[in-house]
This record gives structure tokens, sequence and C-alpha cells, in this order.
């Protein structure tokens, strides 16, 4: 279970986000609301990248401020418009991010070809298109055991096959291994395969049920 | 028309003179260090006596020129700045005058120069050199005005491997510490140039006093202190790739010592001209012990910068009055004659202290972009 007690996230003197309290228990949840409501602070300081204030755990013992090497083994990201340096290819990103998250080579090989990113694994970043490059952060999330998945915006340039081969991880890692999938999209998730535990929004500087 | 010049002016022209800040810091340096203003007007003299010798002077313009459209061309194209393709949406005449307006601004070191030899040649009464340099100046800054046009005008074009890069794709992967090396180099190539000339010219120039007289270790470690803080922007743009343009690093669970062990592999790739130079000049000058130490000292510098940065997420120029303060200090430590492994120890802690204390908590300040 991920458990937020005060969090908070402020730029400067300005507030930007606050949520008292809020237990995540394993499931896929939708997190909605509108342009710079918040969700990717949100997002970006559950998963590390952003400092915050408050308590972040998972089960309790681990926690994103005291136990943050455990707690980063245990929750991935992947970005909105994710952009990586021009000259790195997709091999170099699964292999160095693969190793530090615990992924074994088998499970580095496997998410590439389910992406079907190992087809340009040695072409540069910056010869990617944005889709291509959506497909490489959404494999890169899903590497090692997490026990916390946190998709910003996971289909957007993503083609249909690839949304359903995403879809099918999405079940498939929810069933079988308990994970907590945060959903952040514009689209309709409802009318997709998947089943939601829960939709959150957010707006006015807090998270709101439904 | 104001709106395009102002946007050319912050993209192109105040992002060039910040990015080659160290390159300009090297260039006065020399010029007024080196030089007293009577050897300036001789040179000059020299200078225009001849159109042969003019070609010295204009070669080196052109180098300039060239480096001005290697950055051009290399800043239109990253991500952020692509709007700039618009410019190419406006009139021929609107374009070309922005655009020469935001050259002559990048150029100008170049117009000032040309000034000097201008009023020197007037001096003398050399026709021919008075007008061969306003020449030389406006085919110049045609030429660089045109490349930058037509980069706008033709985008992006695809970015095709050649079948070498190809071969070495499939063979090798590179490890975490060659990703900022490599970055730096075709991100700022110039800067990365400049910065080892720089630093390798300053020890060599040490190494050659040594050979005149009989001096201690403290010489070569004044000479370190500068050689390894010339380092700074480099520092500045390894500690922003890290935690900003490769900010997923943030996110991965990588004990603090394999990322010491990370920064420590890239740094003495980084710093490979200063450490060669080091042991292939000053062997015979000062004792092993010193050697080791005073090169140790010279990356605890750069580990203390780097660990600065997280406490203090300045801008480079904020950082350049603090590597200057520091320097100041270290010199003096130096000529208390307290030994380089003490001050390295110094350094080395007081920089893990605040990258171990303060990593977690770092965050960008919100108006630097994602390149």
């Amino acid at each position: 279970m991920l458990t937020l007690q005060n969090f908070s996230k402020h730029y400067g003197d300005a507030l930007a986000l606050t949520i008292p309290s809020l237990q995540l228990e394993p499931g896929i949840y939708w997190i909605k609301g509108e342009n710079g409501s918040g969700k990717t602070t949100l997002f970006r300081s559950l998963t590390g990248l952003l400092p915050c204030e408050g308590q972040v755990t998972f089960h309790d013992n681990i926690s994103l401020k005291e136990t943050p090497l455990p707690y980063r083994r245990l929750v991935n990201y992947s970005e909105a418009e994710p952009l990586y340096p021009d000259f790195l290819t997709p091999k170099e990103l699964v292999r160095f991010i693969g190793q530090a998250k615990g992924a074994s080579r088998e499970q580095q090989d496997r998410l590439s070809a389910q992406f079907g990113i190992d087809r340009f694994f040695d072409k540069p970043c910056g010869a990617c298109s944005s889709g291509m490059l959506k497909k490489v952060s959404l494999t890169l999330a899903f590497m090692g055991a997490p026990k916390v998945i946190i998709l910003d915006e996971p289909l957007i340039t993503l083609d249909e096959a690839a949304r359903q081969i995403l879809f099918g991880l999405i079940q498939q890692y929810n069933e079988k291994q308990d994970v907590i999938f945060l959903l952040s999209s514009h689209q309709l998730l409802e009318d997709t395969q998947l089943l939601l535990k829960g939709i959150f929004t957010i707006r006015d500087k807090t998270i709101h049920v439904g | 028309m104001k709106p395009v010049t102002t946007i050319l002016n912050k993209v192109l022209v105040r992002e060039f003179y910040l990015a080659n800040a160290t390159f300009f810091l090297v260039v006065v340096g020399l010029a007024g260090g080196f030089m007293r203003s009577i050897d300036h007007i001789i040179l000059a003299e020299l200078l225009v006596s001849s159109p042969i010798l003019l070609l010295i002077p204009i070669g080196v313009w052109a180098a300039y020129s060239f480096k001005v459209t290697r950055f051009n061309r290399a800043l239109l194209k990253r991500g952020e700045n692509e709007f700039l393709y618009y410019v190419s949406t406006l009139p021929i005449k609107f374009q070309v005058t922005a655009l020469t307006k935001a050259l002559l601004l990048q150029l100008l070191p170049i117009f000032l120069y040309a000034s000097f030899l201008i009023a020197t040649a007037a001096k003398h009464r050399l026709y021919v050199t008075l007008l061969l340099i306003p020449l030389a100046c406006i085919i110049l800054l045609g030429l660089t005005v045109a490349d930058i046009f037509r980069a706008l005008l033709k985008g992006h074009r695809e970015q095709k491997l050649s079948a070498l890069a190809r071969w070495i794709h499939e063979r090798f992967t590179k490890p975490y510490p060659l990703f900022f090396p490599e970055w730096i180099v075709r991100r700022s190539p110039w800067m990365a140039i400049g910065t080892k000339l720089a630093a390798g010219l300053l020890l060599f120039a040490v190494a050659q006093v040594y050979k005149t007289d009989t001096y201690d270790a403290r010489l070569l470690g004044m000479g370190v202190i500068f050689a390894f803080a010339a380092n700074v922007n480099m520092i500045w743009e390894m500690h922003r790739f890290d935690n900003h343009h490769f900010d997923i690093n943030r996110n991965l669970p990588i004990p603090f010592a394999r990322r010491f062990l990370y920064f420590i592999i890239t740094l003495a790739i980084l710093t490979l001209p200063e450490a060669g130079l080091l042991i292939s000049h000053f062997a015979t000058a000062v004792s092993s012990i010193d050697l080791l130490g005073a090169l140790l000292f010279g990356w605890s510098i750069t580990l203390f910068l780097y660990g600065w940065l997280f406490k203090h997420p300045y801008g480079p120029d904020q950082l350049h009055s603090i590597v200057f303060f520091t320097c100041i200090l270290l010199v003096v430590l130096i000529l208390f004659k307290i030994p380089f492994l003490i001050l390295a120890s110094i350094n080395t802690a007081g920089g893990l202290y605040f990258w171990r204390k303060h990593f977690y908590t770092f965050e960008i300040p919100i108006n630097e972009e994602k390149a």
C-alpha cells in the first residue's frame, strides 16, 4: 500500500499541491485534472524526481525520504513527453536503467521486444520519433520488480498495437504482481479494457475522489 | 521587428556569450595579462603593414565566425529552440535585418579589433588596408547571416547514421560514465576544447617556469588550482546533465558509492589532458608525492564544485564568483604550505557532504529549460 501523509509541494513560496492523506492499494488508478492542475508535479514528486514535503511510504517501512534506494527500486515512471540525450540509443538506455532497476538481461530483451523497440535498438534517440521515444519510456517503466508504476499520459503518440500491448502489460502486472498503477490521461480510460480501481481528480491544488 | 530582435538576442547572442564565457576570459586574460598596451600597438602596426600579414587577423576572424556558425547551428537543433524556425516565415527583408542585428552582436569582438586596426591603418595612411579590413568584416558578416538564414529555411534534417556509427552502436553499449563526455563534446565542443586548451596552456606555462629556476611545489599547486577551476563550466554542465537533462537518473536506485565512482571515472576522462601534462611535465620538477597530491587536489576542486551545486543551484555566472573566491582562498592556503593531500581531503569531504546531504532535496530552478 502506498501512503501519503501531509504531502505538499511548493515551487518557491507558491503551493502547487497538497494532499493531507491518501492511501492506495494495488490496482489501477486514473488521475484526472486540467492542464497545469498538478498531475505531473504529483507524479514527479512520488517518483523522487522532485523534492516534496510530508511522508510518502510504501508498506509503512519503505519511505521516499528515509529509505530512498529501496523506494526507488519499487517506483517506476514514464514521462508524458520523454526526452533523452540525442546521441544515446534505446539499447544504452535499456541496459543502464534496466541494470539499475535490477532487471535481468532476459527481462530487458523481452520488454524491448514486446514494445518493439528492439527494431530501432541501435538508432540514436535524436533520430527517433516521439512515438518511438514514448515506447522506450514505457519499456523502461516496467523494468525490474516495481510495485508502483506511474504513467503520465501513456496513450499520447502511441499507435493502436502498442496501446494493446501496454494495456495487456498493465493488467498482467496488476493481477500477478499486485502493482499500483497511477495513470493520467485526457483520453477516456473507462472505455478501455482496463479495470479501474479508482478515479481521482486534481483540482484546487488538492486531490478529490471521482 | 522588436520582438524578433529580442528573441534572437536572448536565444542566440546571450547564450553564445554565456556558453563561451571561459573562452573570452582566457582571451582577455592572455591579451591583458601578457601584453602591454604598447605591445598591442606594435602588433597592430605589424599586422596592417602588408596585405599578407593582414591575412593573420582575417584568418582568426574567420575561425571565430566559424565558431559562431557552429554554435548557432547546434542551438537550432535543440528541441526548445524549434520555434525559431518560424522566423523563416517572415518577409525575407525582415529576416535578414533581424539576423544581421543578432550576428553583429555575436561578431562584436571582430568589429572591435577591426576598428582598432582601421585606426592604426588610418594613422599610417595605408589605404589598401583601410579598404580590406571593412571588406573582410562585411564578407564574414554576410556569410554568417547567410548560413543561419539557410539553416532556418531548411529546417531539421533527418539524422542519418554513418556505417561506422552503426557498426559501433551494434557492438558497443556505452556505459554511464561515457554519457556526459559525449554530451558535452556534442553540445558545446568549443567550450570543451577551450577549457582543455586554457588548462593545458596554464600547466604547460608553469612547467616552463620550473625549467628556468628552482621552485617548491607551491607554484605547481597554484597552477593546478586555476587549471582545474577552469573546468567550472564543464562541471556545471555535468551537474545539470546528471540531474536535469538525464533526470531519470534521479529515480534510479543507484547507491551513493556507485554514483561517486561514475563521477570519478567521468572526471578522470574529462581531465585526462591535465593529468597527462602533470605526469609528463612535472615528474622531475616535484616529488612523486607532491605530484600525486597535486592531481588529487585538482580533482577535489571539481568535486567540491559539483557537490556545492546541490546546495546552491546557481547558474554559471553565480558559480564563477564562488570559484573566484575559492581559488583565492586556496592560493592563500597553498602559500602557507598546507600540504596538497590535506587540501584535497578537505575539498573532497566538503564536496561529498554537500552532495550526500542535498542530493535528494535538490531541485532545478523552474526557469531552466531541459534540452
